[in-house]
């Protein structure tokens, strides 16, 4: 009788189950005792899509509680992070389709090496426990390195490091700084993934920088402007949707620049765009961004889109009124045995007038070409005598990756690159009035580059052979 | 993955009225990891796709999908393999082994109609095994983007050593693929 009724709840708990409750489903069955049985279930016309993604129904019970949840293995990480990215709650209904979810949540963070589940059995029948287990991994990355010689520094270097987990926090933190004679630069920045368990991302960010630019075409003596930055930036994020953002952001920057002598008007006219003395970059920004890569270093699969739009505006207290649009968009195409192309475009257009280190800069994007030099900036400072700062850019890429080693402790996977790429930039204003432009003018549009990329546990490396002919020629 | 890293497999390839059925066995492929994993109680999924190849491509694709939970009260394990439209359910399961037998033991599946084979002989199976495959929507789902996108360190694509933050996203979707040699039309009975 006891096994009978048994039976009889284990058809029942079964066919009540979603993905068997179908109006055609005959269900015979051979399970009279507590040996192996099979259900065969046929005559299923509309099966779901995914069904296997629900569970088997657990035998005599059709829902079980998680009675708490134990965290083990992490020696950083606060269990009110972990806890908060899992989404899962003591005391409710365990559904397995949310714990695995949480799983990969947990896993995306890029805090663990390794993170399993498991269940035990809780106080009474029909309750468990869920059993987390981290494996924790370095989460302070070198996110910059710079160094070189140019035409107007000696020497000059720097270094950025992020720590995606402060403190254990989940915060990410960021400083990074590069030193010339007469430039130097610094940056901080702070930021919040998950803001209180909300889908509210919150982005805090300083930067401090003394640069100079030079003007005029002769190379012996050239006239210096010399500057500075202060500004800050806060902004919050909004998930949208799966892989999507809203970020909105303030700038507010204080620059201050040294007047110039009485120049040649022509030299005068040909000076990146600030105002001398005080003045004030005060702008807001709005980021939408779109990411399905399966990786940013070198991806595989996947698309990431970037649209902003930044204005600057008296009404903020701004000195320049500006409309910046930027458009970036990379796609990656899985070609064979773990190959890649990568397909990258980026275009910009500035309305108005900003301060020129907010400007588009070819040789940001541009590889190297014999001839031209393309020292691009770092921490926003230059170091190199162009001075083409422009208001619209248009820049293609194509990089094609060949892995060919990896699966050390130390070098988890490298890969060897090859990229074309063909960029152009104009000055709005010169542009009206000179149809070729300052970039299809004066550059080589087209670039090449090859190298060498590492993904380690202290951070990604790019070894590229067009930077080092950069800072030779 | 290519077909170079594909592990050989032993398969037989028979004719049943007017359907060409395969029988192969990849159990072992189910690493230790994946059996501790059903041994935690926690659903795990298992999905093997099963390709027909000639020598001009794929003639037919059927997938087989497993899913093994263990009640931790009572010890059970239970495995819901689907085949198409039919699905099994096997419920009081003691031995992991054996329940992982069900799933990777594969006999007389029936694959493709003999219309579909017009050559005497150049035809391969390509079995491809995912242990816990996590889909493209599960991935975008479980992302959350970890750094601000307007920080100026950042904006620069370029440098020496051109640093990125980022952590590679790992996910335990182990995935192994099998070859067989090529195999002969079965011999239909007229």
């Amino acid at each position: 009788m006891h096994l009978a009724l048994k039976t009889t709840a284990l058809l029942l708990s079964l066919l009540s189950h979603t993905a068997f409750a179908q109006p055609n489903v005959a269900a015979t069955s051979t399970a009279t005792t507590d040996s192996p049985s099979v259900l065969l279930l046929e005559g299923i016309e509309n099966p779901e899509p995914d069904s296997d993604l629900t569970a088997p129904p657990i035998a005599g019970s059709d829902t079980v509680i998680l009675e708490t949840i134990e965290i083990i293995g992490n020696e950083k990480t606060t269990v009110d992070v972990i806890l908060r990215r899992i989404g899962i709650r003591a005391d409710e209904v365990l559904v397995d389709d949310v714990i695995e979810a949480g799983r990969l949540r947990l896993l995306a963070t890029g805090y663990f090496r390794s993170v399993e589940f498991s269940l035990r059995r809780g106080s009474r029948r029909g309750r468990v426990i869920l059993v987390v287990e981290v494996e924790e991994r370095n989460t302070m990355m070198i996110s910059g390195l710079y160094y070189g010689t140019s035409e107007v520094e000696n020497a000059f270097g720097g270094l950025s490091l992020y720590e995606s987990n402060f403190l254990g926090e989940g915060v990410g933190t960021g400083f990074g700084f590069v030193l010339g004679d007469n430039r130097k630069a610094a940056e901080l920045d702070v930021f919040l993934p998950d803001l209180s368990g909300t889908p509210l991302q919150l982005a805090v960010s300083a930067i401090y920088a003394e640069g100079e630019e030079q003007l005029g075409d002769n190379i012996i003596a050239p006239i210096p402007m010399k500057y500075s930055r202060y500004g800050t930036q806060f902004g919050f994020g909004l998930s949208t949707g799966a892989a999507q953002r809203v970020l909105f952001n303030y700038r507010f920057e204080a620059i201050q620049t040294e007047r110039l002598p009485n120049l040649d008007p022509a030299a005068l006219r040909s000076a990146p765009s600030i105002l001398f003395d005080d003045s004030v970059l005060a702008s807001f920004g709005l980021t939408y961004e779109f990411d399905t890569r399966d990786d940013s270093f070198v991806p595989l699969l996947g698309s990431h889109l970037l649209l902003s739009i930044e204005t600057g505006t008296r009404l903020l207290g701004s000195n320049y009124e500006f409309t910046k649009y930027q458009l970036q968009f990379e796609r990656a195409f899985n070609t064979v045995s773990g190959q890649s192309l990568v397909t990258s475009f980026q275009g910009g257009i500035i309305q108005g007038t900003t301060p020129f280190f907010n400007q588009f800069f070819l040789r940001d994007h541009l590889a190297f070409i014999s001839g031209r030099a393309s020292l691009p900036r770092q921490i926003g400072l230059n170091f190199s005598r162009d001075t083409d700062y422009d208001d619209l850019l248009a820049h293609l890429r194509f990089t094609y990756y060949v892995p060919f080693f990896g699966g050390g402790d130390f070098l988890l996977q490298s890969f060897i690159y090859a990229s074309i790429d063909a960029g152009v930039s104009a000055s709005l204003d010169e542009y009206q009035e000179d149809k070729e432009g300052r970039g299809i003018r004066r550059q080589m549009p087209l670039a090449a580059d090859v190298g060498i990329k590492f993904d380690t546990t202290i951070g990604r490396f790019v070894l590229s052979v067009a930077y080092i002919s950069d800072l030779i020629w | 993955m290519a077909d170079d890293d594909a592990e050989l497999l032993k398969a037989t390839f028979a004719a049943k009225d007017d359907m060409a059925h395969v029988s192969f066995d990849i159990s072992e492929a189910f690493t230790t990891s994946f059996q501790n994993q059903i041994k935690n109680g926690l659903v795990r999924k298992a999905h093997i796709q099963i390709e027909l190849q000639d020598s001009f491509g794929s003639i037919r694709t059927i997938i087989r999908k497993c899913t093994f939970k263990k009640d931790v009260w009572d010890e059970q394990l239970q495995i819901l393999i689907r085949d198409g439209t039919q699905r099994r359910l096997f419920q009081n399961q003691r031995l992991i082994a054996e329940s992982i037998k069900l799933c990777g033991q594969l006999k007389n599946i029936p694959l493709a109609h003999k219309h579909l084979l017009r050559a005497a002989l150049g035809y391969r199976l390509r079995v491809t095994l995912k242990l816990n495959p996590v889909s493209e929507e599960e991935r975008r789902r479980a992302r959350r983007f970890m750094s601000n996108p307007n920080t100026q360190r950042r904006s620069s694509t370029r440098s020496f050593f051109d640093v990125l933050f980022g952590v590679k996203q790992t996910y335990p979707d182990d995935t192994f693929v099998f070859l067989t040699d090529e195999l002969r039309r079965p011999v239909f009975e007229q």
